[in-house]
């Protein structure tokens, strides 16, 4: 009789059970709901065409001429046939170099770092290693060695190139730009006459369609006949300088800078105004000195803005192909990966398994450049845990 | 002395840290602040001038000697594709903007009032996905769209365009969603409200300057891209910046022109920026950090 009791009592407490986790599995339900039609979207939308690319990549695709076959890696180990490539796999200083951004992985790791993000630390510290111990490597530390020594990790110079100049006008565009938009802020959280309508006239760069923005430099500004610029040189008695076809990259640069650090302003402005007035008076109060109150209260407090500005400043820089086609026309030295990508694919070459697995290899760096994006996310989100 | 300061320059403090409340520094960094705001936008400014010169003005020395004339925006807007380019971009970057704002605003909901398990990594799917190049799946794009008869219209710039912004949005709608006060969520639960109603009327309403502030980014980056609508739409719909890019020939002499087109081209989106400035500002902090 106990033990049917028992059976009862336990068939009873499983139910329950059952219960708790069929309702549990509801409310789960009840919340995703909300969230699905965004993630299948973007799932369909920006995952499925990678995964064609992948294929493409392992074939022999040109749209002119053959029937597309399949090649297995070729395209991949033609990428990275280079002599540094095969260099640096056998430099004894490839075990230092493991060890050296390893370490700086894990002191960065205690910092900003949650549990689950482990694995892409991993993954970066692969990927970085063999290129840092290869520009360390071959050819010294000077600006060209390096340049040099990256070009030769890559089997197809063309490649090694671009990557280089995509490298290049990233790190300089977002660099520069989050200085000079934190500049452009301090100096905007002042008070004083006509406050708001110079901050309307430093905005505005960042609104101007990137096309127009290239057209304008390139015909108006730089032009070594019509431009502004070389005209306004000429009155100083400087020689009118042709920017373009002897500093393309550089004026590249420029006008990326003078489109995002209006950007990158908006955002630390934004953080400068979100400031505690009371704690910069209480510091003042208490004798600190202005340069003091600026290292040691408003710069932690704009690390997140600043780190935010970056981040998307990144993802936008790293893709810039308008400013390249029109103010380069893509020419080598100056030609970034997108445009290369481009050039190979539908815009002149049409050779598109060669051209999906630059893609795909893009696609694997840019996972490294999210590493650290994420790094700089998951600090933002860190301690934030709503209901 | 500090009366003439706190007149010209406010009160000593409001003064950011490192004035020192010295006038003379005062004065010299709101002139230089004015200096470095004219500085970038003169290039705007030359380019509103120039759109004013007859050809053969605009195609000399620069100078600001010359007699307005109208004629070049005529000449810009008499070119073919002129209202067909403003209507194509205006349908697909406000059709685009739309369908981001209806799935960006649950996909919040479910990211920072009732979160999802995991929310962060959802979070991070959506980011990461801004990292995956445009170049890597342009020939996916192509060849997908191609088979499914869509390139060359306007429904492909529409879908990729949501797509581009979606995660933004996401990103920054979370932000937004997640500063409304819990009290007021689970008071209108009390009453019944359904999810809809929750974010109708008690959501929405708080977040208005945040919501302004992700729609105009959304509008700003769809109405300028330029990589996608020229590579899948060559032929019909082209989009505003195809049209400025059409200016440019090989024969030379069409700054005037080009300049009356390139400030059509962007007036539109430059006055929705300047008037929604502040609400930017604000809704960037918003979204930034909380």
């Amino acid at each position: 009789v106990s033990s049917a009791v028992d059976t009862d009592e336990l068939d009873k407490k499983s139910n329950r059970a059952q219960a708790a986790q069929a309702l549990a599995k509801k409310e789960a339900r009840r919340r995703r709901m909300p969230l699905l039609p965004a993630l299948l979207f973007t799932i369909v939308v920006t995952q499925v065409p990678f995964l064609f690319s992948l294929y493409y990549s392992l074939t022999d695709w040109n749209l002119l001429t053959s029937p597309q076959e399949w090649t297995g890696l070729s395209n991949f180990t033609d990428l990275f046939s280079g002599q540094g490539f095969i260099d640096v796999l056998l430099a004894p200083k490839l075990l230092l170099t493991v060890g050296i951004v390893t370490a700086v992985a894990i002191a960065a790791d205690r910092r900003y770092f949650h549990k689950g993000l482990k694995p892409t630390v991993m993954l970066s510290v692969l990927v970085l290693s063999p290129i840092v111990g290869g520009i360390q490597w071959p050819l010294g530390w000077s600006a060209s060695g390096i340049r040099a020594g990256f070009i030769d990790l890559f089997g197809s110079q063309f490649f090694g190139q671009v990557a280089w100049v995509s490298i290049v006008m990233t790190v300089a565009a977002v660099l520069l730009s989050i200085l000079v938009g934190t500049a452009l802020a301090l100096l905007l959280d002042r008070k004083f006459f006509g406050q708001g309508f110079v901050r309307t006239l430093l905005i505005t760069p960042f609104l101007v369609m990137p096309v127009v923005a290239a057209l304008l430099w390139k015909q108006q500004i730089l032009h070594p006949n019509f431009g502004v610029l070389n005209w306004l040189l000429e009155f100083v008695g400087i020689e009118p300088v042709e920017f373009l076809s002897r500093y393309a990259f550089w004026s590249v640069i420029v006008v990326l800078v003078w489109q995002w650090s209006p950007f990158m302003m908006l955002i630390v402005l934004a953080g400068l105004q979100g400031q505690d007035r009371s704690v910069l008076e209480a510091a003042r109060v208490d004798g600190a000195t202005p340069r003091a109150i600026f290292f040691q209260i408003t710069m932690p407090h704009l690390r997140p803005y600043m780190e935010l500005s970056i981040l998307l400043g990144a993802i936008y820089l790293i893709q810039v192909f308008d400013h390249v086609e029109v103010m380069t026309g893509g020419r080598p030295g100056d030609q970034n990966v997108p445009h290369f990508v481009y050039q190979r694919s539908i815009g002149l070459a049409f050779e598109f398994g060669e051209a999906s697995a630059y893609s795909v290899i893009v696609v694997i760096a840019s996972i490294v450049l999210a590493t650290v994006g994420l790094r700089v996310l998951s600090n933002l989100l860190e301690g934030e845990d709503p209901a | 002395v500090k009366l003439f300061g706190k007149k010209l320059f406010g009160k000593s403090e409001d003064l950011a840290p490192g004035d020192g409340g010295n006038r003379w520094v005062s004065l010299f960094l709101s002139l230089f602040t004015w200096f470095i705001g004219l500085l970038f936008f003169f290039p705007i400014a030359w380019m509103v001038l120039n759109a004013f010169k007859t050809e053969a003005v605009a195609n000399g020395d620069p100078t600001l000697n010359f007699t307005p004339t109208t004629e070049q925006f005529s000449a810009a807007s008499d070119r073919d594709l002129f209202g067909e380019a403003f209507a194509n971009s205006f349908a697909i970057v406000m059709i685009s903007t739309l369908f981001v704002m209806i799935l960006a605003i649950p996909a919040a909901y479910a990211l920072a009032i009732k979160p999802v398990k995991k929310w962060r990594d959802v979070l991070f799917f959506f980011i990461s996905t801004k990292f995956l190049p445009i170049v890597g799946a342009i020939l996916p794009l192509y060849v997908i769209a191609d088979s499914l008869d869509l390139l060359g219209t306007r429904t492909v710039l529409v879908i990729l365009y949501t797509a581009m912004n979606l995660p933004l949005a996401v990103w920054m709608l979370r932000s937004f969603f997640a500063e409304v006060p819990r009290e007021l969520i689970e008071a209108s639960q009390m009453d019944g409200a359904s999810l809809r109603g929750q974010i109708v009327s008690v959501i929405l309403p708080i977040v208005a300057p945040g919501l302004a502030a992700t729609a105009l980014l959304c509008l700003i980056f769809a109405w300028n891209e330029f990589f996608l609508s020229v590579q899948l739409n060559f032929v019909d719909g082209k989009t505003v910046p195809n049209w400025v890019s059409s200016f440019v020939n090989d024969r030379g002499n069409f700054i005037g022109v080009l300049s009356a087109a390139s400030t059509m081209a962007t007036l539109p989106v430059v006055i929705a920026g300047w008037v929604a400035q502040k609400r930017m500002i604000r809704g960037l902090a918003m979204g930034a950090i909380k």
